[in-house]
């Protein structure tokens, strides 16, 4: 009977046990009767998981900014719906007084207003033409790719079938513009040679608006190609097949097809394109399945000049295109390099994820920029130094000032955006930043190269080259996108040597501010994110001298582990 | 992203099933009075007594230390048994917490049985950090069994006994300028040893118990150690 009524009693209680453990009560009871963290200037805490940090002023009051970051890693590259919400809840804090302002968006989803000579910035190239090509690749090509057999990987492949004749300046020869594999849905237009130089065949299509390209055009952009584009792209990811045996030239057609891409009186332009459909067979392979469309050639299609607006009303004169087409080459040529080198040297069975790609070729605008204006990384270039001379300024404006303005796009939103997964400007624009930042760490030389010379993809190619976890390393550069060149005394790792942001971007925008999006932290308010993978946000609070601060970073359970915060105390 | 201009805290309630579980007992009928064991005070007498030790809450961190206070007992003709007790304890960040509880025990004979209390109390926490704009207030009422025995050791008493309760608490104040409420049902369990001998008295309690962390300090503690010296009336 005793030992009855003891257990019975026993299972009451423990059935009346409640053991939650987290959630902001149980940080600020714990704060209010706990230790609590002192932070020196320029220090950063990392908050594994989701939990409550306990503050204490340390000589006086400070400035912090807490960073959540999502270290998970999209499904897939439209990652609409696999947001988490994070919830930030602070006790004990005032408004900060020493962080940026919490400021709206300069131009919802728009570019920066100028370039770096304060020169109202032109309309922008339509990159979802681009990211449609590149995801088409994807699902249309992969099934198309087999396994090398063995042997398979020693060198370039050339197709017994290809031609092989390099062709002469004079000489018509057709191209299916389509970038389809169908035969049904070819667009077979005639260019005529206009130049063949040691890397680059110059085609001019022949129903081209007039005038089309002068002589002195077609010299421009085939010694472009030999001296800049070329050397840049191949020497920092590698050199392309040469399946059209032509002595690795790259065939650049200049085609009013590319024109015709473009709607009337749109704000945005196609300046160009590759299509990794042109590198497989029209006869199946025991590697790659026949693409009846394929021109079987490295191939860029490029805009004509169009000085009269013929086609659809979108005026583009020579100067216009001589000043796009060359960021544009640089950009494409990567993609080649990429798609090229995993079909026929690396032996890849994946082409890689677009937003990986699209930063890789973000990368080989920015490296366009160092070689034309004869800097490197890692000067952490100041707006002064772009204006310095024109020697600088204009090949900024040329290659470099796109690649800023996706940076800002991010920097104006980072909580509603994502450095991988789905694209958009905004993710261009981190992941060039997070791309420069993790080589600038690394410090390794062929930290590009070795990202286009993968036979893995996506997440599992950055790690396989970073050596550790890359989600971290992202968790570690959204740190860096507030202190750097702002926080003193931050650890190294929390720093963008390459570039000074504080400094260059204010100059792009209108109100001529830093455009990080910085969220005021109020005591007993709880500011909420819904964060994609790879998202992050920015939260800034004071703590009064003399006084102690609690701040509970949430999520749902389930996303706990993958919740990576930082605090930084920015003074 | 949404804000709110203020955030009440709400605790995470358990259902009172668990406690209203107590009336399903279905004591026997034929209940008769019996002492019941483990007070500081004698059998109808009383006992004043000082007390301290060691007590633990299990928040975002373990906040522990030291605690101190006094008591009172008093054992009525029925049997029933009143005791009153105050502690202060001082956590790591000076913030000072004032517990004190008062618990009625109401002694019946249960066949086969030796003693059996049913007990029922309140207690209140008081929870003060100016540092951090603090105050913070948590009722909490334990309801349970104490089950033991009285040993005779020559003109002494030894009494061992465990009392395992449930708990219910709730919250009110601010904690960090932050408006809290919330309640929980939680659960725990005493093991005391009180020795009586003439004039003096003696005990000691460990103490577990489990309310949840969503409610401020419970007025005993998630773990305590209570070692109490008094003298009797």
């Amino acid at each position: 009977m005793r030992a009855k009524l003891v257990a019975l009693t026993l299972g009451l209680v423990l059935v009346g046990c409640e053991t939650n453990t987290t959630g902001p009560n149980s940080s600020f009871y714990g704060c209010a009767m706990g230790d609590a963290t002192q932070m020196s200037a320029g220090q950063v805490l990392s908050l594994g998981g989701a939990g409550g940090v306990c503050l204490a002023d340390a000589g006086g009051a400070g400035d912090y900014v807490i960073v959540p970051f999502m270290a998970t890693t999209p499904a897939s590259d439209t990652v609409a719906g696999a947001k988490t919400a994070v919830d930030i809840l602070a006790g004990g804090i005032g408004a900060s007084s020493g962080g940026l302002p919490d400021r709206a968006p300069l131009a919802p989803g728009g570019p920066p207003l100028f370039d770096l000579s304060g020169q109202p910035f032109a309309r922008q190239p339509d990159e979802a033409f681009d990211v449609a090509l590149r995801r088409r690749e994807i699902r249309d090509l992969t099934g198309k790719i087999h396994p090398a057999g063995p042997g398979g990987g020693s060198g370039m492949r050339t197709m017994a079938t290809s031609p092989s004749a390099v062709p002469s300046v004079g000489d018509l020869v057709s191209y299916n513009t389509a970038a389809a594999c169908s035969s049904s849905a070819e667009d077979i237009r005639t260019g005529r040679v206009r130049a063949v130089s040691q890397y680059a065949i110059i085609v001019e299509d022949t129903t081209d608006p007039a005038p089309g390209l002068s002589q002195s055009d077609v010299n421009y952009f085939a010694a472009t190609m030999d001296t800049l584009v070329y050397p840049v792209d191949t020497g920092a990811f590698g050199t392309p097949s040469d399946i059209d045996s032509n002595g690795g030239r790259t065939i650049i057609f200049f085609t009013s097809s590319v024109n015709e891409r473009t709607p009337a009186n749109s704000q945005y332009y196609i300046g160009g394109f590759f299509w990794a459909g042109d590198l497989f067979p029209h006869q199946s392979t025991s590697r790659l399945s026949a693409c009846p469309g394929s021109n079987e050639a490295e191939i860029f299609y490029a805009l004509a000049p169009d000085p009269n607006g013929v086609i659809n009303g979108n005026v583009f004169n020579v100067d216009f295109v001589r000043r796009v087409t060359v960021s544009t080459l640089g950009h494409e040529f990567q993609h080649l390099i990429n798609a090229s080198r995993r079909l026929f040297v690396n032996n890849a069975n994946v082409f890689e994820d677009v937003w990986l790609n699209e930063g890789l070729s973000h990368i080989a605008e920015e490296l366009l920029f160092y070689a034309a204006a004869h800097l490197q990384p890692g000067l952490n270039l100041t707006l002064d130094t772009l204006r310095s001379s024109d020697a600088i300024r204009v090949p900024a404006n040329e290659f470099v000032v796109n690649d800023l303005s996706r940076y800002i796009s991010f920097l104006e939103r980072p909580d509603t955006a994502s450095v991988m997964g789905i694209d958009n400007l905004a993710m261009r624009g981190a992941i060039w930043s997070f791309l420069r930042y993790a080589a600038d760490r690394s410090g390794s030389a062929t930290f590009f190269y070795d990202l286009d010379n993968s036979t893995t993809a996506g997440v599992a190619n950055l790690r396989n080259v970073i050596g550790s976890d890359p989600l971290q390393w992202m968790r570690d550069w959204a740190v860096s996108i507030y202190a750097d060149d702002a926080v003193p005394g931050v650890d190294p790792v929390y720093t963008q040597p390459s570039w000074n942001f504080r400094s260059v971007l204010p100059a792009l925008t209108n109100d001529s501010t830093f455009p990080l999006r910085v969220h005021a932290l109020s005591a007993g308010s709880t500011l909420s994110f819904d964060l994609l993978p790879g998202g992050t946000a920015f939260s800034s609070f004071s703590l009064d001298a003399g006084h102690r601060g609690v701040i509970d970073l949430s999520t749902d359970a389930a996303a706990r582990k993958s919740l990576r915060g930082s605090l930084i105390r920015i003074r | 992203m949404n804000m709110s201009n203020s955030r009440r805290m709400h605790g995470r309630a358990t259902p009172l099933a668990a406690v209203l579980g107590l009336a399903a007992l279905g004591l026997p009928a034929a209940l008769a009075a019996q002492a019941c064991v483990g007070s500081m005070a004698p059998a109808h007498g009383a006992a004043v007594y000082a007390t301290g030790g060691y007590f633990h809450y299990r928040f975002s961190q373990d906040i522990q230390g030291a605690q101190y206070g006094a008591g009172a007992a008093i054992d009525f003709p029925g049997p029933a048994t009143l005791e009153v007790e105050g502690v202060t304890r001082q956590p790591a960040s000076g913030a000072t917490v004032f517990a004190g509880s008062a618990k009625a025990l109401i002694g019946v004979h249960v066949p086969m049985v030796a003693s059996l209390c049913l007990t029922a109390g309140a207690g209140a926490t008081y929870l003060h950090d100016a540092s951090s704009l603090t105050s913070n207030t948590t009722l909490a009422a334990p309801i349970g069994l104490r089950f033991g025995t009285g040993i005779p050791l020559g003109l002494a008493r030894l009494e061992p006994y465990l009392e395992p309760y449930v708990l219910l608490a709730t919250t009110t104040g601010t904690v960090f300028d932050v408006q809290t409420s919330g309640a929980a049902v939680g659960g725990g369990a005493d093991a005391g040893l009180t020795l009586r001998t003439g004039p003096l008295a003696a005990g000691i309690v460990l103490r577990v118990a489990s309310i949840g962390t969503s409610i401020g300090p419970s007025p005993g503690g998630d773990r305590a150690v209570l070692v109490r010296l008094g003298i009797t009336f």
